[in-house]
């Protein structure tokens, strides 16, 4: 077409309908172009996670008590990497699988989102409300209850680790008058209990493990979660560095664990004969005159005859030893060969500082009384206390806080708690549950008004979880600060979402094992996700909304405030100093300046600055020797034979009591071995014919250690990589035993206890005694998050039923050892 | 057949006013003229926070750097966060209306939610550290003249390619294979 | 030029997988889901292999932290049909996730199993992405990966070094496995550095390298487990 063509008779009309097409042209390309903007705007939306500058805050992990110093990788507000602080004296730079997961229990989807409160619990009905009205609920009951005079009805159950906001919360039931402060899960266990009652300890011994030069575990899972994991871990490889004598590591279970499988020698041995073993050892020790005689006449009590102010005549522990735990006796109590024994005994005399541990399998399994008194006497007998690579004391904490002493476990506020809630205080660890719930249901009424759970998921660990969920519905008000949902959040009536410890700030406070007075710093990494807030600053604004008179004993503005006041304390003490570069350093620097204390700050505020780069405070300097006050026993000495149990025997039993009762006294105030009445280790001895042949061993893996873990999928993922296992329970068995049932393995399994019946995946496992079957704890759970809710078993749950004494008389009553059951192809 | 007899004149007309191609010339010439001339009016206002001004931030005397403080010395320059900003503005500067949003901003407690226009796909490792630090580019190197804008950029000033990065590693004998950017 | 290796002290290692989890946070390794994992398909560059031993009681079980061991004779390499898979000129042995087509020969030619394949793409639960690390990308669904040494550590590291106007130093550049170790039972460093820690320790009596008779010359050194041997 020619242009000519084209516009030829281009005319008037034509002009308006060019002049109409390129008005719609013009407002078609705005339109359009409007809109691909929009579009590209909405299609480019990067769905990556943010980008910004890099940082790194130093914070003090809390997953566990272990308390490691951790560097936490920022990328602008996001954290996205957890590292060992380098400088940290317990972790050293290294962090355990369980630190490198904590950003999946910061990042998870099931966060606790606002506060909750279900008007009969177990419902499920949540109603949202704010916070102001949470307050208001739980600042309303304590004024009533305490209107009342009923304060002592108030408990608050603590599942956070020693710091300064565990102090708060008992300075706070100090202020409203209440003695129920219950640490979970349960701070005694066998070795501190056997420490009260031996040295008159009133915490639990530490260790000095790196210089010892032989170390005989009696079951502690050294490797798996026991104290502090990334201590215990830094330790076995200071063992393993093969600079100089490299320590032996002996490890005696009846399960070759991990920790047994990366010792140099594993001693199985039948469960629940700890005591019977450490016994046979001591045997070897006194008949061979290999003691450590200096130390056993000049610092020790009741290693030979004596004769009390009373006139009655003891025996000596030698004595009894000699007479009941000759190596071949001890070898049929415990199926340890004699000549292990022998080779044992020798073996630890010789090669000091020997240190024996045990006999707390690990962090909820408490051990036994008998056996950790046992064991305790090991280390006498060589004299191996308070010195290098020895038995220590928790070095006496930092001067308390106003806020009242970390360690100790009772409140001082001079207020007794009732009997029956006596007996949840002094609860054993793993036995805290069934104990709350005797104590709850076992009286007409409630002994507890209000219940305050902080950061403890109890009802996992009830051996009946139906009747302690009974027992949480007859107390009338529940109020649990989570952030994740678990077994106890659905039986609680106010759900209070709280942040993870990366969300918040705390000063913790000393570490399991660890004989160093020292204080790290966690700080708030990123603001409080959702809406949850820290339960200090919660208990602050109940305080004043409490009124006069405990917002007088508590006057704080906020948390900050307090932990600023701690800080000052610690300045006020003289001593000690920021975390440094190494041991070694700090140690050279201390000797440069002759031995004057002269830290890196010259002010408190400086000091609180500081900790906030440098993650913490410790006093790196250990009173080695025996000084004064290490043994408060009634001697002032290792006692052998406890004096503090006598005397609490006798106050039991009265004036009138008789002589067997007293001779019964008599061995429970000795290390023993408490044989069963029931007949067990015959039954293990004749092969195994019982209706109920095979005996229940639990352990704890490090991936699920305090029972927590199975929230998250990284923990999920490695749980028994030993045999491949990852995302269920199962059951270790011994391959001939398998095979005798008919068992494959890999097969489901029923597994079938007096009371309980229940399916599990069987795994054959040699590195189990055969009349031994095992399986871990830590899953099972019935309320949760979408990866721990309804995932494997819990066999808590299956455990002996019975009066939980195990620590009172005969260590075989633990419903732990002592759980028998019988398994058929499923 | 029957609706053809029902169309009316006027309708016709308007058919014919639709149909005619000189219509169809006006609308295909000024969609391809306006599509080029009205995209700088159209779609000049991105979603930024503030209608933020490079140009006169210039011209006051600052360097990328003051704002976009990683570009040295991490591998993300980053966007300037509010107290970036407060650092200059915190009292009025100018009148500006813009300037007034960042105090109120900051006052409710809020940051700045910028837009980052500049992004590269997700497999590539990019270095600020590495080109502006140790190789001692200029930003406009590979930012072009973003520095001049006078609103809020709503796309890079220059489009990144690979083949733009290879130019440039080509002949300044940076490495070449793939594992050095791409991760 | 350097040449990156790692020494695993197996005496020292105490099997706690820190460094699996380690590195699959620093990574962006995504998580399997319970049936996925079921099925084999979880997804780990490091992963402990355990060997057990014998009869009860004599039983011993053994625990191999396995990283991939970046050989230098790398079979992997050779059976790549699109080049997508190479080593550096400083050893260590890279994936192009770019290129790779998915075909696994090279998981078959790896003869210590240290290749995984995406079966799916990477999802990460609600809210979790916020940990994702920038400095790694994600790999989509049908590619093979592996451990890179922590190769965006190396990036870094050597311009923090430049920036700074020195060498790169010993242990300035570790994998997180190795960071995290908690009983420092892993080594990592320049094998031409006559003074790096990990050629102190790579020249150890224990010292051995998994099926060395197969010729891939891995550059992960393992010290055995020593025995006690006591004065009594």
């Amino acid at each position: 077409m020619k242009p000519e063509k084209l516009l030829g008779d281009f005319n008037r009309r034509d002009f308006f309908r060019l002049a109409g097409g390129a008005a719609v042209g013009t407002a078609a390309a705005g339109v359009t172009l409007k809109g691909i903007s929009t579009l590209s705007h909405a299609l480019t939306v990067d769905r990556r996670p943010p980008r910004g500058p890099e940082r790194w805050v130093a914070t003090t992990c809390q997953a566990c008590a272990g308390g490691c110093g951790l560097m936490i990788r920022m990328i602008g507000k996001r954290a996205v990497k957890v590292v060992g602080n380098s400088n940290h004296p317990i972790n050293r730079g290294g962090v355990c699988p369980k630190g490198q997961g904590l950003l999946q229990a910061l990042y998870h989807p099931d966060r606790l989102r606002q506060p909750l409160w279900q008007s009969k619990k177990g419902s499920g009905r949540w109603e949202p409300i704010s916070w102001d009205q949470a307050v208001e609920r739980v600042a309303d009951r304590l004024l009533s209850l305490r209107k009342a005079g009923r304060e002592k009805q108030v408990a608050v159950l603590d599942g956070a680790r020693a710091s300064v906001s565990t102090s708060l919360w008992r300075q706070f039931l100090g202020a409203i008058g209440s003695p129920n402060y219950f640490p979970y899960p349960g701070v005694q266990d066998g070795p501190s209990l056997a420490a009260h009652y031996m040295m008159g300890a009133k915490a639990a011994p530490a260790y000095d493990l790196k210089k010892a030069s032989y170390v005989l575990s009696f079951g502690v899972n050294l490797l798996e979660g026991w104290g502090s994991p990334a201590y215990a871990a830094h330790v076995f490889g200071s063992w393993r560095a093969m600079e100089g004598q490299r320590t032996k590591f002996v490890q005696i279970s009846p399960r070759l664990s991990i920790t047994a499988a990366k010792a140099d020698e594993w001693v199985p041995i039948r469960p629940g004969t700890e005591a019977a073993l450490a016994l046979g050892i001591a045997h070897v020790i006194i008949s061979e005159r290999r003691f450590n005689e200096p130390f056993v006449s000049e610092q020790t009590f009741g290693f030979d005859e004596w004769t009390d102010a009373a006139g009655r005549k003891h025996t000596g522990f030698s004595t009894a030893v000699l007479r009941d735990y000759p190596p071949n006796l001890a070898a049929d109590v415990t199926g340890v060969p004699v000549e292990t024994i022998l080779r044992l005994g020798r073996e630890f005399a010789a090669n000091p500082p020997a240190l024996a541990l045990g006999d707390q399998p690990g962090n909820i399994q408490p051990g036994t009384l008998n056996g950790s008194m046992a064991v305790l006497s090991l280390n006498a007998l060589v004299g191996n206390f308070e010195q290098p690579g020895g038995v220590l004391t928790q070095e006496e904490n930092l001067p308390a806080t106003s806020a009242g002493k970390t360690a100790s476990a009772r409140i001082d506020s001079g207020i007794s708690a009732t009997a029956s809630l006596q007996t949840v205080q002094s609860a054993f660890k793993g036995e805290f549950s069934d104990r709350l719930a005797d104590a709850v249901l076992n009286e007409k009424t409630s002994p507890l008004e209000l219940l305050i759970i902080r950061e403890a998921n109890p009802a996992y660990m009830s051996s009946d979880p139906e009747r302690f969920s009974a027992a949480l519905a007859r107390i009338p008000l529940v109020v649990n600060f989570a952030s994740l949902p678990d077994d106890t959040t659905e039986q609680s009536d106010l759900l209070l979402p709280v942040p993870t410890f990366l969300e918040t700030q705390d000063l913790c406070e000393n570490a399991p094992v660890f004989p160093h007075a020292i204080v790290g710093l966690t700080q708030a990494v990123v603001p409080p996700r959702f809406s949850s807030r820290s339960s200090s600053d919660v208990l602050l604004d109940i305080v004043k909304r409490m009124g006069s008179p405990i917002d007088q004993a508590l006057r704080y503005d906020n948390f900050e405030q307090v932990l600023q006041l701690r800080s000052k304390e610690i300045y006020a003490a003289q001593r000690g100093n920021l975390f440094g570069s190494s041991l070694e350093e700090v140690w050279d620097k201390l000797l440069e300046r002759g031995g004057w204390w002269s830290p890196e700050y010259s002010t408190a505020e400086e000091l609180w600055e500081q900790m906030k780069t440098k993650g913490g405070w410790w006093d790196f300097t250990y009173p080695y020797g025996l000084r004064e006050g290490v043994f408060q026993t009634p001697s002032r000495k290792f006692e052998f034979f406890s004096q503090i149990r006598w005397n609490e025997c006798l106050a039991k039993a009265g004036r009138n009591s008789n002589a067997a009762g007293l001779s019964n006294a008599e061995r429970l105030c000795l290390p023993h071995y408490a044989a069963t009445v029931s007949g067990d280790d015959a039954a293990l001895k004749a092969g195994s014919d019982g209706q109920f042949p095979l005996s229940l061993y639990l352990f704890e893996v490090l991936p699920l250690s305090e029972t927590q873990g199975a929230d998250l999928p990284y923990m999920q993922q490695i749980l028994g990589q030993h045999l491949y296992q990852k995302w269920d329970s199962w059951i270790e068995i011994h391959p001939e035993t398998a095979h005798r049932l008919g068992i494959e393995d890999g097969s489901w399994a029923w597994v079938e206890t007096p009371n309980h019946k229940f399916r599990i995946r069987a795994r054959w496992y040699e590195g189990l005694r055969p009349e031994v079957v095992a399986i871990p704890v830590g899953l099972g759970h019935h309320g949760g998050s979408r990866w721990s809710r309804g995932r494997g078993v819990n066999p808590c749950e299956v455990l002996a039923k019975g009066k939980s004494d195990s620590m009172e008389s005969s260590g075989n009553q633990s419903p732990w050892i002592k759980t028998r059951v019988r398994i058929f192809p499923g | 057949m029957s609706h053809h007899s029902l169309n009316s004149p006027g309708q016709a007309g308007l058919k014919s006013f639709f149909r005619s191609r000189y219509f169809f010339l006006g609308l295909v010439v000024f969609f391809i003229g306006g599509m080029f001339t009205l995209s700088r009016w159209v779609v000049s206002s991105g979603p930024q926070p503030i209608q933020f001004n490079h140009s006169k931030h210039k011209e006051a005397g600052l360097n990328c750097t003051d704002c976009h403080s990683g570009a040295l010395d991490q591998a993300e320059a980053g966007l300037p966060q509010m107290s970036v900003c407060l650092g200059c503005h915190e009292a009025p500067l100018t009148q500006s209306k813009e300037e007034e949003k960042i105090r109120t901003l900051a006052a409710a407690g809020n940051e700045l939610a910028w837009i980052q226009v500049t992004r590269l796909p997700q497999d590539v490792y990019f270095s600020h550290r590495r080109h502006a630090r140790l190789a001692h580019l200029e930003c406009s190197v590979c930012h072009g003249g973003i520095g001049e804008s006078i609103r809020p950029p709503v796309r890079p000033a220059v489009t990144f390619s690979m083949s733009r990065c290879l130019d440039c590693h080509q002949k300044m004998h940076a490495y070449t294979n793939c594992y050095g950017c791409h991760r | 030029m350097a040449r990156w290796g790692m020494v695993i002290d197996l005496a020292k290692c105490s099997g706690c997988q820190a460094c699996v989890v380690a590195c699959a946070a620093e990574n962006n390794v995504p998580c399997a889901s319970p049936e996925e994992a079921g099925r084999g398909r979880t997804l780990a560059w490091i992963k402990i292999v355990p060997f057990i031993e014998g009869e009860f009681p004599h039983v011993k079980m053994r625990l191999l932290p396995l990283p991939c061991q970046h050989c230098d004779n790398p079979p992997c390499i050779k059976v790549c049909p699109v080049d997508a898979t190479n080593i550096t000129p400083d050893g260590i042995v890279r994936q192009i996730f770019g290129r790779c087509i998915g075909c696994r020969y090279c998981t078959n030619a790896c003869p210590y199993t240290v290749r995984v394949f995406n079966w799916k793409a990477p999802e990460w639960p609600e809210g979790m992405e916020e940990a994702q690390n920038p400095d790694v990308s994600l790999r989509p669904k049908g590619v093979v990966e592996k451990c890179t040494f922590c190769v965006h550590r190396l990036q870094k590291a050597k311009e923090v070094a430049a920036s700074q106007n020195r060498p790169l130093a010993d242990g300035e550049y570790i994998p997180a496995c190795v960071e995290t170790c908690p009983t420092q039972a892993m080594y990592f460093g320049d094998l031409e550095d006559p003074k790096s820690k990990v050629k102190e320790m790579s020249r150890s009596p224990r010292v051995f390298r998994l099926l060395e008779e197969l010729g891939a010359q891995p550059k992960v050194f393992y010290l055995a487990e020593g025995e006690w041997s006591g004065k009594s």
